[in-house]
């Protein structure tokens, strides 16, 4: 077990707090204020007050017990069930898309990518909130400013429209620290809706080509790792069936930072 | 894969990322199920409702603030002292301290062995540090309540459980 915990005017005082706060027992005002003095910590301090809480975490007095062996297979059960009926914020979802373009078909898989697109909608509210927050003058114009962040966004009844439409073509792309997202569109309408999330911070444009050929492209500001989602109307990304199809994240000298390509069916 | 990128994937929905969290930190958080609901039926459920939480607040992990099992684990009991109010039965001090086989709140499948277990880690506690213990590590009271409970200051019921936790693991160490 560590010894290094940071020294302050009571370090026996503090060292409890740090693990009774890591055992969720330090009531709420006192875990606050702990919260405040790790901020306040140096860079090895904090890594050996996240060791401590992680030992007693890790080590803590409880029984010695073992889960049933299906309950791995019911918990991932659960979470998909909890997905499927998740409320989003300003999303219509469709579950159980068919995958006539993805080959991953499980139905797991889509609810998967129908939670993860629930997540982005809630993440989309709260990152509003957070960005806002020095600027708002009361309720009435926080929910007005949010509202006029969110139809810059495109988050609208278009947006709704175009997801809800299990028949339209997307890719999900992403890779783990590379940030994520989907693109999805209406072949007929080239409306597309892009989601991303955590893009590294050399992303300067998105491209869309069709068999290579660019058909959009705009420069794109990743936002600090936050989620984003553009809506564009009546693109030329429309009729790609039997084409190729390829989003791609760009950096200031035009290298492909991120990309992922699908051949719609 | 790290903790950070673990829970950036399960946020992103990644059904591997999610089983992966399940296989480091599924028995633990059985683990405190079982403490509040000593019963597999309610613990299993338990553990599924805190997965659940986890997948959600998945997007919310700072790797900077804390270890992955830090929070899965503060999420876990959170969880479980929620669930603990919303039944409105708390287990008592007789439950873990006395007769494994007398009447309790709580129906278990196996308590003989696991209350013997805690039975012998109570036992070297004082008078103090076991109410303390019982009331907020198992009962879920707050440190606050605990002392309004007792009648006792806020900072003597803080070290008695302080020190109630440190001789309880230093009994024998379950595997993980």
């Amino acid at each position: 077990m560590t010894e290094s915990v940071p020294h302050s005017d009571d370090p026996s005082t503090l060292k409890d707090d740090l693990i009774l706060d890591a055992l969720g027992l330090l009531d709420e005002s006192e875990s606050l204020a702990l919260q405040r003095t790790f901020e306040g910590f140096s860079t090895s301090e904090r890594e050996a007050a996240r060791a401590l809480q992680a030992e007693w975490a890790t080590e803590a007095p409880l029984p010695s017990v073992s889960p049933s062996s299906h309950l791995r297979a019911a918990c991932i059960a659960s979470a998909a069930r909890a997905a499927e009926q998740s409320p989003e914020h300003h999303l219509k979802l469709t579950l159980n898309r068919q995958t006539k373009i993805h080959h991953r078909a499980a139905r797991s898989a889509s609810v998967w990518r129908a939670a993860a697109l629930a997540m982005f909608a809630g993440m989309l509210a709260m990152i509003m909130l957070t960005n806002q927050s020095e600027r708002w003058e009361g309720k009435q114009a926080r929910s007005e400013e949010i509202q006029r962040n969110l139809d810059t966004l495109g988050v609208s009844p278009k947006i709704n429209a175009i997801l809800a439409n299990r028949d339209n073509p997307f890719i999900q792309f992403g890779q783990s620290d590379l940030g994520s997202g989907q693109l999805v569109w209406n072949d007929s309408t080239g409306d597309f809706v892009l989601f991303s999330r955590g893009l590294p911070k050399e992303v300067a444009a998105v491209q869309i080509r069709v068999n290579e050929q660019v058909v959009y492209e705009q420069a794109y500001l990743a936002k600090g790792g936050q989620f984003q989602a553009d809506a564009v109307e009546q693109s030329s990304l429309r009729n790609t069936e039997g084409q190729s199809v390829t989003v791609a994240f760009l950096d200031q000298d035009g290298n492909v930072v991120l990309s992922q390509t699908i051949s719609v069916a | 894969m790290s903790d950070q990128e673990l829970m950036h994937e399960v946020a992103s929905g990644n059904e591997a990322a999610f089983g992966e969290l399940y296989d480091r930190f599924g028995k633990l958080v059985f683990r405190v199920a079982w403490q509040f609901f000593p019963n597999r039926s309610e613990s299993e459920d338990a553990v599924q409702e805190v997965f659940i939480r986890l997948w959600r607040t998945a997007y919310r992990f700072d790797a900077e603030r804390a270890k992955l099992v830090t929070w899965v684990m503060l999420i876990a009991r959170r969880h479980m002292i929620d669930r603990l109010r919303r039944k409105q039965t708390r287990p008592t001090t007789q439950d873990y301290v006395s007769d494994p086989m007398g009447d309790g709140p709580n129906q278990t499948e196996d308590p003989t062995e696991i209350r013997a277990e805690l039975r012998v880690r109570m036992e070297r506690l004082s008078e103090l540090q076991k109410e303390v213990v019982t009331r907020t590590y198992f009962q879920g009271f707050t440190l606050k309540e605990t002392a309004e409970q007792l009648g006792a200051p806020l900072g003597t019921v803080k070290s008695a459980l302080s020190r109630a936790l440190a001789t309880m693991r230093e009994g024998p160490k379950p595997e993980m």
